[in-house]
């Protein structure tokens, strides 16, 4: 999942798997700004929580060799939190946010946007306006970290003996 | 024997109030803030992490304050913190073949494609105290970035970075770390205590959160003659690896960040058996964050542990899995350590006891000896004790 | 990504998906509630004999949602139950597994001597004791801990207790165990310390019974 403006998915609009991992990348007040352009104004539905907002650890694996068996490396932290919309008909989409770190509002709002996402009403907006944006954003970070360390790229050359 | 000592309560409390008042120095000054630790000292964040085994890096910056930068102290607020965590799981292996590479050099082959990459390293710096950076240099940082940001402009997009180690499996000369499919959840040290013998999974975890100055001491070691390795660095990459969770309530694994590691992948000399021709083996470290020395001194030490399951005497201490992972964990040695402040006053009181006896003992003895005196005088005991 | 084995958290003899649309709540306050029930479990064990209420919160848990789980029972897998605990359940009930995958991540298995936790609905059809692990010399805490759900922690059965935790002698009612369970016990006292621990359940009470109580069934 290396880039994130491009989707694998047929359909061309980013797949669960793949917003999800936008979604974790994003810090907190990117968030915030992004849904609310993205909600221009209307509020969402409400939502109970199936897993109120909950900080633990993951214990990170390695492989031996980067190739071979797993191994048990150390811990990173995690917040996760599940939420269930409430609508008066159809089935209630529900979001989950699970990310590293330990910040609450943050897995509030992106389970939030996960639920919103598989919500007919909301759907194209949340593409339009929260995905899109965030997914860009990622791409160019990257873009930025990637291009400063091939600066740093030796380019070897030889030494020609001219007569 | 520790003894149950009462009272000096208050000069805990006292004892409290002058460790902040140090730790905080002279007012005049402005505070250290977590995220300048975090932002500035990015190095101790990744010892702390990687020793403390818990990668957030604003609780090990946070660590290090309290500490007042004493990094086997933070290691230990970061031990003692995550206990109070619940734990959700294991995450999907490290794909660090995928890793958005910042730093990636070989020593053992010049041209590998991706090329050799320096990243951001002290390796090429004069060792030379910078005064500038006693005063503060804002513009400074500015002109850096210029430099950096005009020069990637020319510059051609990554090229793809496979494992320079899978170069020379072309010729079948290096062994190949592979994936077992009946391979056993692998050990975790975090739940269970070391137990020998111990499988190379639970010595990789062991030496992942060992001392970073214990580590580089025995790899040092095994490079002097205890162990015979000859290592080559075969590959050292440093850069953001993703994480993934497996979400049971989604059915598929979900990415649920990055983390900054450093890999690193030695190359040693096996000398081959009966049944086995020469090959190349390999010694491999894994550390959080920008950690190379960590990640090196790792993988000569897991080599050096590897002697007996390839079929090498085992003559140094550094070959010994219960010499280096017994030793390896500075929280326990440094408990074990600095236990011995606590009271012994019994224990010492009986030692004395004992040798006042003892030396009274002998002078009977010396008297006794001089009052019937021997043909030959029996040469004289030294202390017993 | 390279190939990877599923992880042990998938390993479920519910091979289906979680039902979010229909998942019953945890509790509301995890920390605070599973401490509470924790120390309600170990009152019960540490006194056998004594009946001590869970009074767990556990918002929209309906006992009478067709399975008649008692909420003790749910409640206790809530506070002990976690992704390194394999629990058994004898029947099939998908609101209950659904339930413990979600909010513990316990994997749940059909493996007898898998199971570190077991809840038993239908105590006159339970599996022979000693299927269970009874834990080995050097770790005999590896013992299954069965929760069986009876009729009545008051009336039924008679029987004495006696044991530690019990000054002299307990008497204690219980309704809807049969008599094959109480022999299977006493054949397990001789493999001391290894041994099955279980609980009594019913409506949201329980009755504790370590593997160290000596039961005499009038």
């Amino acid at each position: 999942m290396s880039t994130f403006a491009q989707t694998s998915a047929p359909s061309g609009l980013a797949t669960r798997q793949e917003w999800l991992a936008i979604l974790a990348r994003t810090p907190r007040a990117r968030m915030k700004e992004a849904l609310d352009t993205a909600l221009d104004g209307v509020s969402p539905p409400e939502f109970d929580w199936l897993r109120a907002p909950d900080i633990g650890l993951a214990m990170v694996r390695g492989r031996i060799g980067g190739t071979g068996d797993a191994f048990n490396l150390g811990e990173v932290t995690v917040t996760r939190a599940t939420l269930r919309l409430r609508v008066r008909e159809g089935r209630a989409a529900v979001g989950v946010a699970v990310h590293m770190g330990r910040d609450k509002e943050r897995a509030t709002l992106a389970a939030l946007a996960d639920a919103l996402l598989q919500t007919p009403a909301f759907e194209a907006r949340m593409h339009e306006h929260l995905l899109a944006p965030l997914a860009a954003r990622i791409t160019e970070s990257r873009a930025q970290k990637q291009a400063r360390a091939a600066a740093t790229k030796v380019e070897f050359f030889t030494m020609v003996r001219g007569d | 024997m520790y003894v149950a000592v009462k009272g000096g309560e208050r000069a805990i409390e006292r004892s409290w109030d002058l460790l902040a008042v140090n730790r905080r120095g002279d007012e005049a000054f402005p505070e250290l803030s977590v995220d300048q630790i975090r932002e500035q000292l990015r190095l101790a964040v990744a010892r702390v992490m990687t020793e403390g085994s818990v990668y957030d890096e604003e609780l090990a910056a946070l660590a290090i304050k309290q500490a007042a930068g004493d990094l086997v102290e933070a290691i230990f607020l970061l031990r003692a913190y995550r206990t109070t965590l619940p734990r959700f799981g294991y995450t999907v292996p490290l794909d660090t073949q995928a890793m958005q590479v910042e730093r990636r050099i070989s020593a053992a082959f010049k041209d590998i494609p991706g090329g050799q990459m320096l990243g951001g390293t002290y390796d090429y710096t004069q060792r030379l105290l910078d005064f500038s950076l006693l005063a503060e240099g804002g513009l400074r940082a500015c002109n850096t970035d210029a430099k950096l940001a005009s020069a990637s402009k020319q510059e051609p997009k990554q090229e793809a970075m496979p494992r320079v180690l899978a170069l020379l499996d072309k010729e079948g000369l290096i062994e190949q770390e592979k994936m077992h499919d009946d391979a056993p959840e692998p050990g975790d040290l975090s739940r269970e205590p070391l137990m020998f013998p111990v499988e190379r999974p639970v010595r990789l975890q062991n030496l992942a959160r060992a001392d970073e100055g214990f580590l580089l001491a025995v790899g040092y070691a095994t490079q002097r003659g205890y162990a015979n390795s000859h290592p080559f660095a075969g590959e050292i990459r440093h850069g953001e690896v993703a994480v993934e969770l497996e979400i049971e309530e989604l059915g598929f694994a979900v990415e649920i960040g990055d983390i900054e590691i450093t890999e690193c992948q030695m190359i040693n000399q096996f000398a081959g058996s009966s049944k086995v021709p020469p090959t190349f083996t390999q010694g491999y470290g894994l550390a959080f964050g920008h950690s190379e020395r960590k990640a090196m001194a790792m993988a000569l030490v897991d080599r050096a542990l590897r002697a007996q399951e390839l079929g090498e005497t085992v003559a140094a201490p550094t070959q010994d899995p219960e010499f280096v992972l017994y030793h390896s964990d500075n929280v326990e040695a440094s408990g074990f350590v600095q236990h011995l402040k606590l009271p012994h006053y019994v224990d010492f009181q009986s030692e004395l006891e004992l040798l006042r006896r003892l030396r009274a003992g002998m002078e009977k003895e010396a008297q006794h000896e001089q009052q019937v005196p021997h043909v030959q005088q029996e040469p004289s005991e030294e202390n017993a004790a | 990504m390279l190939p990877d084995k599923l992880s042990t958290t998938l390993h479920s003899s519910n091979a289906a998906g979680i039902d979010l649309a229909t998942l019953t709540p945890g509790f509301s306050d995890t920390v605070h509630d599973s401490q509470g029930v924790f120390r309600a479990l170990l009152d019960a064990l540490s006194r056998p004999g004594k009946i001590v209420s869970i009074d767990a919160v556990l918002p929209g848990f309906e006992q009478d949602g067709g399975t008649h789980v008692p909420m003790a029972a749910f409640a206790a897998l809530l506070a002990l139950a976690d992704y390194s605990t394999p629990v058994l359940l004898q029947h099939e009930h998908r609101g209950l597994s659904d339930a413990l995958r979600f909010h513990t991540g316990a994997p749940l298995t059909l493996d007898l001597a898998q199971a570190v936790f077991a809840y038993l609905h239908d105590a006159a059809s339970m599996p022979p004791l000693d299927a269970f692990s009874l834990g080995d010399p050097e770790t005999p805490e590896n013992g299954a801990m069965l929760f069986i759900r009876v009729d009545s922690l008051e009336h039924g059965t008679p029987m004495t207790w006696r044991g530690p935790g019990i000054r002299d002698k307990q008497s204690v009612h219980i309704a809807g165990v049969p008599a094959s369970f109480w022999h299977e016990r006493a054949l397990l006292a001789s493999e001391f310390p290894c041994g099955i621990d279980c609980y009594f359940v019913h409506g949201g009470s329980v009755i504790g019974l370590p593997r160290t109580t000596r039961v005499e069934v009038a």
